[in-house]
C-alpha cells in the first residue's frame, strides 16, 4: 500500500503560470482566470496550493525539473491540474507526471486517487484511449546478427499489422466474439492459439480487468472497433524493433530478460474506436446527469459521477470492457509479430526467444488501496499518461519480477530512445503507485510540418540507422523527434523523485507508424 | 444566403487539431463545422461524388451538447463507413435561440460519405472524439461560431 498524508508546506519561491483557463460555462464558453502561483517544494517538485481556485480539495502536486517546468509556462495542463482537484472525494494532491501536457479534462500525465466511498469516477481521467498502453517483446537475437533482416523484417511487419488511419483486419468480428474480447481480454487468444500463459501472466492485470460488462457498450463502440483487433492505428501508436544499447541496473535487466545489443519489438496501441466511443458515450452520459447529483465541475469535460451510481457502475463495466478489448488487441499484433519473424527467419518464436517482458496501461482506473493520513483506503486510482509503478514486493507485481518491482516502459521519440525501469517504493508514498508514460509534444502537428517542409524525414531516420514504414509518409513529419520533448529528462525526473528505476535503454531500428 | 459569409480557420493545438467555424445561421453553422471537420480528416477532391448517404438524428439539451453530438456522430460515421465526408446537410434544427441558453435542441441530417478507398480520397487524421474542452456555439452580431478541438 501506499502512504498519502497531508503534507506540510515549502515555500521556495513562487512560480506563475499563466495560458487558458479551460472553464467552460453552461454554452461551453471559456473565460479567464487569474493564473496559477505555483511554489517549489524541490529540485522535482512544484505545488499548487488548494487556496488558488475555489474548490480546490486538494493540492496539485507536479513533478517536474527547471526545464520541464519552462515547457509549462502558457500550457493549460497547470489549470488542469487545478481542476482535477475539485473533484469530489480526491485524496492526496492532484497530480502531474514529469510528462504532463495539456490534454482533455485531466491532463495527459495527471494521477488522481478518488475515495471509494463517496467518491467519482471521471471518464476524462482516463482518456479516450482507454487502456492505451506499451508491451515489450523480448528476443535471444542480437542487432548484429539480425543487421542483413531488418529490411525483410521492416516489411514483413508491416504487411502483417494493419496500421494508420482507417486500418482493419479485413474482417468484423461477430456480436458473440466481441462479447467474449470483451469479457476475456487477452486470454481470449488463449483458447486460439495466439497466447502463451507467460503472455498471461506477465500481462498486467492478467490481460482481463475484472468488471467488464459488454452491455454497457454501445453499439456504436462495438460497430467502430469490430473491424480493429490487432491493429495498430495512427498518430503517436507504433510498432517497433529497438535494440538495448544500455543497461543501468545489470541484476533487474537480468530478471527482465534484457542484456546489451539485444534486438526488442516494442509495442504502443490501445482500445482504438471501440474505447473512444466508449469515453465518448459515457461523458456525454455523465455531463447529462451531474446535475441530479449534484456535481459541478469547471470543465465540462471533467464530467463525472458517483462510483457507486448507476452511471459510474455503467462507466466502470464499459471501461473494464474497452481495456480487455485493448488487451487483446496487443496480443493480437503480438502474434503477428511472432508470426512475421517467423516467416522471415525461419525458426519458430519459441527458438527466436521472443517473449513477452510485460505490458502494461498508462490510460486506465483501478480500484487499489494505498494508506491515506495514516489509514489504508480503498481508491479509485485515475491514472491518464500514467503508469502504475508497483514497486518490489509488491503482490501484484507477477511473481516472476516481485524480487525487482514491476516493468514501466516509457516510450521516446521515434528518432531518440525508450526507457525500461521498475517501480520504484517512492512511487508509493506520494503518486498511488503511479509515474510516467512517455515524452509529450513540444510543437503542434502542423508546427512539425512546417519546420520539416523541406527536410526528408525518412531518409534522416534511415542515415541515422532507422529503417522506417509509414502508411502515410507525411506523418513523420508530424512525429519527428523535434516535435517531443527529452524522454531522457522526464525519466531523469521520474527517477530523482524515487518513482522508478531505470534498467535499460532502447535505441528504435525499425520503425512502423501508421 | 451567401456561402462566402460561412468560413472555417484552424485552431493550434500542440498534439490534436481544433477549428472555429462561423456561418449567419445555426443550420449553416453545423454544416460549415462538418466540413471543417471533414477537411481535417481527408482530403477529397472537390469533383469526387457521394457514394452513401446517413441520416442522422440528435436530440440535446443544451446546443454545445448538441455540438459535442453531431461531432461524434460524424467522427463514428466516418469510422464505422470507412469514408471521408464530402457533404454535410442539415435539414432541421429546432430550438430556442439566445439569449435562452438551454434546449432542448433537436437535429435531423444527412451525410454524404465517399469510401476511404475510392479514387479522389486521401485519409490524414482519424480522430478519437470531438472533446467538451473550449467547445462552444455562441452567436454573435454577426453570426453564429463553433469553436472546438478535437482528439487525434
Amino acid at each position: 500500500m501506499s502512504r498519502h498524508t497531508a503534507a506540510t508546506r515549502s515555500r521556495h519561491g513562487p512560480v506563475r503560470s499563466g495560458g487558458p483557463s479551460g472553464a467552460t460555462g453552461p454554452s461551453g464558453a471559456t473565460g479567464p482566470r487569474a493564473p496559477l502561483s505555483l511554489e517549489r517544494v524541490d529540485d522535482v517538485r512544484w505545488r499548487i496550493p488548494r487556496e488558488q481556485r475555489p474548490g480546490m480539495r486538494v493540492d496539485g502536486l507536479i513533478f517536474a525539473s527547471d526545464s520541464l517546468m519552462a515547457d509549462l509556462r502558457g500550457d493549460p495542463a497547470l489549470d488542469q491540474v487545478a481542476n482535477v482537484a475539485t473533484l469530489p472525494g480526491i485524496v492526496g494532491a492532484s497530480l502531474a507526471m514529469p510528462d504532463v501536457h495539456w490534454g482533455y479534462g485531466f491532463p495527459i500525465g495527471g494521477v488522481a486517487a478518488i475515495r471509494r466511498d463517496g467518491g467519482v469516477v471521471s471518464p476524462g481521467g482516463i482518456g479516450f484511449d482507454i487502456n492505451c498502453g506499451v508491451r515489450l517483446i523480448r528476443s535471444g537475437l542480437t542487432a548484429r546478427e539480425l543487421g542483413p533482416w531488418f529490411e525483410r523484417l521492416a516489411d514483413a511487419l508491416f504487411a502483417a499489422v494493419p496500421s494508420g488511419v482507417g486500418a482493419s483486419i479485413g474482417r468484423r468480428l461477430t456480436p458473440g466474439e466481441l462479447d467474449s474480447v470483451l469479457l476475456e481480454g487477452a486470454r481470449w487468444s488463449l483458447d486460439r492459439g495466439s497466447a502463451t500463459g507467460d503472455d498471461i501472466e506477465r500481462t498486467e492485470e492478467g490481460g482481463c480487468l475484472g468488471g467488464a460488462d459488454p452491455d454497457r457498450v454501445s453499439l456504436r463502440a462495438r460497430q467502430r472497433g469490430a473491424d480493429q483487433l490487432g491493429t495498430l492505428g495512427s498518430g503517436n501508436h507504433f510498432l517497433e524493433l529497438d535494440v538495448v544499447d544500455e543497461v543501468h541496473d545489470a541484476p533487474a535487466a537480468d530478471v527482465l530478460g534484457l542484456f546489451t545489443g539485444q534486438v526488442v519489438a516494442f509495442i504502443h496501441c490501445g482500445s482504438r474506436g471501440l474505447g473512444h466511443q466508449v469515453c465518448t458515450d459515457h461523458v456525454a452520459t455523465m455531463d447529462r446527469a451531474m446535475a441530479r447529483h449534484g456535481i459541478d465541475v469547471p470543465d465540462r469535460q471533467l464530467a463525472c459521477a458517483p462510483l457507486d451510481s448507476e452511471e459510474g457502475r455503467a462507466y466502470l463495466g464499459a471501461m473494464a470492457a474497452a481495456a480487455n478489448f485493448a488487451w487483446a488487441n496487443r496480443q493480437a499484433i503480438t502474434h503477428a509479430v511472432r508470426g512475421a519473424f517467423e516467416r522471415v527467419l525461419g525458426r519458430s518464436a519459441s527458438q527466436l526467444g521472443l517473449g513477452l517482458v510485460y505490458d502494461v496501461s498508462h490510460n486506465i482506473a483501478k480500484f487499489e488501496r494505498h494508506i491515506v493520513d495514516g489509514r489504508p483506503t480503498d481508491v479509485c486510482v485515475h491514472r491518464k499518461g500514467a503508469t502504475r509503478a508497483f514497486p518490489a514486493g509488491h503482490l501484484d507485481v507477477p511473481l516472476v519480477y516481485r524480487s525487482i518491482g514491476q516493468p514501466v516502459f516509457i516510450p521516446g521519440d521515434m528518432g531518440r530512445c525508450s526507457f525500461v525501469a521498475v517501480g520504484a517504493p517512492g512511487s508509493m508514498a506520494e503518486s498511488f503507485g503511479s509515474t510516467c508514460h512517455g515524452a509529450g509534444r513540444t510543437l503542434s502537428r502542423h508546427a512539425a510540418i512546417r519546420a520539416l517542409r523541406d527536410v526528408d524525414v525518412a531518409r534522416q531516420l534511415g542515415d541515422a540507422g532507422i529503417i522506417v514504414r509509414a502508411e502515410r509518409p507525411a506523418l513523420l513529419a508530424e512525429e519527428a523527434s523535434l516535435a517531443y520533448k527529452d524522454v531522457s529528462e522526464v525519466v531523469r525526473v521520474a527517477e530523482g523523485a524515487g518513482h522508478l528505476r531505470r534498467v535499460a535503454r532502447l535505441r528504435p531500428l525499425v520503425v512502423i507508424k501508421g | 444566403m451567401s456561402s462566402a459569409a460561412r468560413t472555417h480557420r484552424a485552431l493550434p493545438h500542440t498534439a490534436d487539431a481544433g477549428f472555429v467555424a462561423t456561418a449567419p445561421s445555426l443550420p449553416e453553422l453545423f454544416e460549415e463545422a462538418g466540413r471543417a471537420l471533414a477537411e481535417l480528416v481527408a482530403d477529397v477532391d472537390p469533383t469526387a461524388e457521394t457514394d452513401r448517404w446517413e441520416d442522422v438524428a440528435l436530440d440535446a439539451t443544451d446546443l454545445t451538447g448538441l455540438a459535442f453530438g453531431w461531432l461524434n456522430e460524424l467522427i463514428a460515421l466516418i469510422d464505422i463507413q470507412r469514408s471521408a465526408i464530402v457533404t454535410t446537410r442539415i435539414d432541421r434544427l429546432e430550438g430556442p435561440v439566445p439569449p435562452v441558453e438551454d434546449g432542448p435542441y433537436r437535429l435531423r441530417a444527412r451525410v454524404g460519405l465517399r469510401a476511404a478507398d475510392a479514387t479522389g480520397v486521401r485519409l490524414l487524421h482519424q480522430p478519437k472524439s470531438a472533446t467538451y474542452h473550449d467547445l462552444s456555439v455562441a452567436h454573435t452580431g454577426a453570426g453564429w461560431t463553433m469553436r472546438a478541438y478535437l482528439d487525434l
